[in-house]
């Protein structure tokens, strides 16, 4: 019988985890399948999350393990809560000091798994480096290679032309 | 394989039938533009194998919503008199984001354009293309808009979008005599929560020739007869007023011109009797006169804020408002009467025990407390003499009722308080700061001989000198607080302090041993005189100082620097806001 406390996550990859159930419950998506699954040994399979992307998620979860009471705090004023909830540790702007695969990557595995912490620190580590950039500085960026054609671009120009109307 | 098939398909037959130069250059357009699309397919396709990609669409619009943050405040609301009102209007910029979003690629661009809440804050000429994308893109969502009265399809263009109207910045421009203005705040606008009507310093300077005669003009805002504003803001230099039942507003900010009497005298009292649950108020340039009129009661009111208005108006304007014990009271660059006042002062409902008088450069800042409330003075003089810190202290007992005040705190710089002192019949507690310049030192030195040998202060008992320098810098400040302990000890009927604190301040690099040399010199000096002594040293406070900000103030804009003040507290250690509230 093992610790009732922990349990094992299983990567695409087949590679195990072993960790706390309170960790684990950042996920949402995770949480529903234990309460589902009451108490079992079983491990629990993460088909579309790699063992390197998982292990980013778990160290993440771990280093947020005390911040859910804050993340479900109330809303301040409602409708742009989810923008200032979204504050960026050093701790967290280190954690995403990876390449933009593996970044990513963990985006998608947090939106997966339903981390909301995690994906809106995410986004808002990639919005902080599109700001301030031009079109061209983001496609440079990201390797994003400019697909509009010639009608399109000429509409483009002209909303350009926008912030000189008024 | 797909790719060169289509290549194939492009190319222009040049020798066929019906020839002409005419017909190949349009063959050969064409098929420019097909290889441009085929092309542009092409990398389109190529893009989806970008990393960037991976992200869903639901992610990628969180990111473009974060990056295109929308401000729901305004920056610059109480600047609107020094505006024009296109750069009222642009205060509330956009996040020029958007735009680059939606130029990146066409992946990004659909998902910028599926993306409503981008699309919902509109700074665009009324009727122009811009405003009618965004109106357009922004499918259904609440809109805020921000616009001048001077664009072209205002009317019209507000009109279309009044159902969705959330909030609406509007710069008011041209003659007072166009209707343009309160036909436009009669639009239709059920659900709109803040609007900020500001007139332009052009509309209030060819207001002040016209209006003083003319009536006020009730207006019934966005065609509600009960408004469902929360936050509202208006420069008053025409004479209308919103009639509405304001029965959800919380934030009001009102600009009067004191040169249209008709809205300052009695249309205000109406207004605010109109908005019951009132939180904010915040009044500039109040022109008030008169003890009679209607009493209104701001049960709700958290914060009360006068503005460049004269006590000659505060003192009767604030008499006529019910207001809880609590809420504090600001009066900030505010002249003094010149007659004196007909009117109660405005601590009448519960005196102030505690006054703190700090100067510090061109700025003036009073603090006074109540059992209940705060209040705050604050003003920075200026170079037309308008704002006089000698007048304003001289004048203080006009408002508020000095002689109930216990404890005293004098940081007061250069300015003369001398005159204020007859006015304490109750100070038990002395607090005196040497500012440390040589002329703060004279003052310090007049209030030490005044209260010595003119008898002010009778009730003293507890005295507090805070000095900055080396003794040697201050002791003249030393030899008159010593005499001045000698002397009430020794008058018949004795009038002796029985407690004494020196403080010297950020003395932190200074050897011990001279400080402890110090400290024993003043100790000789002073302890005879009093029953209890003590020098203590106070380290140079760390941290921002405190603002006076009720919470929730700034929510529907932001209040400029000179309406939430920096307390100029004395140094306390380990507490910079010198034990005065914050208002919350």
């Amino acid at each position: 019988m093992g610790d009732s406390n922990r349990l094992t996550l299983v990567a695409s990859d087949g590679g195990k985890f072993v960790v706390d159930k309170e960790v684990v419950q950042m996920s949402v998506l995770l949480k529903n399948m234990i309460e589902d699954l009451g108490e079992t040994d079983e491990s629990i399979p993460i088909p579309n999350v790699t063992s390197p992307v998982l292990t980013k998620v778990i160290e993440f979860c771990e280093n947020h393990r005390t911040d859910a009471a804050r993340t479900d705090g109330p809303n301040v004023d409602g409708d742009d809560a989810r923008m200032r909830t979204a504050v960026v540790s050093d701790w967290d702007r280190q954690f995403f000091d990876v390449d933009q695969d593996l970044m990513f990557e963990i985006i998608v595995a947090a939106n997966y798994l339903d981390i909301k912490s995690l994906v809106d620190v995410g986004c808002k580590v990639v919005a902080d480096m599109i700001k301030g950039k031009s079109p061209q500085e983001i496609r440079d960026l990201f390797d994003i290679v400019n697909d509009f054609s010639p009608e399109e671009e000429a509409a483009l120009r002209k909303e350009n032309e926008w912030a000189n109307d008024r | 394989m797909a790719s060169l098939m289509s290549l194939e398909s492009v190319r222009v037959p040049i020798y066929g039938h019906g020839f002409s130069a005419e017909n190949v250059c349009s063959q050969v357009q064409k098929s420019v533009d097909s290889v441009a699309d085929l092309l542009s397919a092409l990398r389109e396709h190529l893009n989806t194998f970008n990393r960037v990609h991976r992200l869903p669409p639901e992610l990628l619009s969180l990111i473009f919503e974060m990056i295109a943050h929308i401000p729901n405040r305004h920056e610059d609301i109480f600047n609107f008199d020094k505006l024009t009102s296109e750069e009222y209007t642009r205060a509330r910029p956009p996040s020029s984001g958007i735009a680059t979003i939606a130029h990146v690629c066409k992946r990004w661009r659909a998902v910028a354009l599926s993306t409503p809440s981008l699309w919902t804050y509109v700074s665009a000429l009324p009727g122009s293309d811009q405003f009618r994308a965004y109106v357009e893109r922004s499918l259904s969502l609440p809109l805020s808009v921000s616009v001048g009265t001077d664009a072209p399809h205002l009317q019209e263009s507000l009109s279309s979008v009044g159902p969705r109207l959330r909030r609406l910045d509007l710069a008011i421009n041209g003659s007072v005599e166009d209707d343009i203005h309160t036909s436009v705040l009669r639009i239709e606008a059920p659900s709109v929560r803040c609007a900020t009507l500001m007139c332009s310093p052009e509309c209030s300077s060819e207001v002040l020739e016209v209006v003083v005669s003319l009536e006020v003009e009730w207006v019934e805002l966005f065609g509600q007869r009960k408004s469902s504003l929360e936050a509202l803001a208006l420069s008053l230099a025409t004479n209308w007023l919103p009639s509405n039942t304001f029965t959800q507003l919380t934030h009001l900010v009102l600009s009067c011109n004191p040169d249209i009497l008709s809205t300052s005298r009695t249309g205000l009292l109406t207004l605010l009797a109109n908005a019951p649950r009132l939180e904010f108020l915040h009044i500039l340039r109040l022109w008030y006169s008169g003890t009679d009129g209607m009493t209104v009661a701001l049960d709700h009111l958290r914060s009360l804020v006068f503005d460049s208005t004269h006590w000659d108006s505060v003192l009767p304007f604030f008499a006529r408002l019910l207001i809880p014990a609590a809420t504090p009271v600001a009066v900030l660059n505010a002249p003094p009467m010149a007659v004196a006042p007909l009117s109660p002062p405005l601590d009448s409902s519960s005196s102030v025990t505690s006054l703190a008088i700090y100067s510090k450069g061109s700025t003036l800042q009073i603090n006074a407390k109540s059992a209940l409330r705060d209040y705050l003075l604050h003003g920075e003089s200026d170079c037309d003499g308008f704002y006089k810190f000698d007048d304003i202290v001289c004048s203080l007992h006009d408002l508020l009722s000095l002689s109930t005040v216990t404890s005293l705190t004098l940081s007061h710089g250069d300015v003369d308080v001398v005159p204020l002192l007859q006015h304490f019949h109750q100070v038990s507690d002395l607090e005196l700061h040497s500012s440390g310049s040589p002329h703060g030192r004279t003052t310090v030195q007049e209030v030490l001989q005044s209260v010595e040998s003119d008898g002010w202060l009778p009730a003293l008992s507890s005295f507090t000198l805070r000095v900055h320098g080396p003794i040697t810098y201050e002791i003249s400040i030393l030899g008159a607080a010593a005499q001045m302990l000698r002397t009430r000890a020794r008058m018949d009927p004795g009038h002796p302090v029985r407690r004494v604190v020196v403080q010297l301040c950020d003395r932190a690099r200074d050897p011990a041993a001279r400080v402890a040399y110090e400290s024993d010199k003043i100790r000789a000096n002073f302890a005879p005189h009093v029953e209890e002594f003590e020098v203590r040293e106070v380290p140079r406070p760390t941290g921002q100082p405190k603002r006076w900000m009720v919470e929730g103030a700034e929510k529907y804009w932001t209040l400029y620097d000179r309406a939430k003040p920096e307390y100029l507290g004395p140094w306390h250690s380990g507490d910079s806001s010198g034990g005065w509230t914050d208002g919350r």
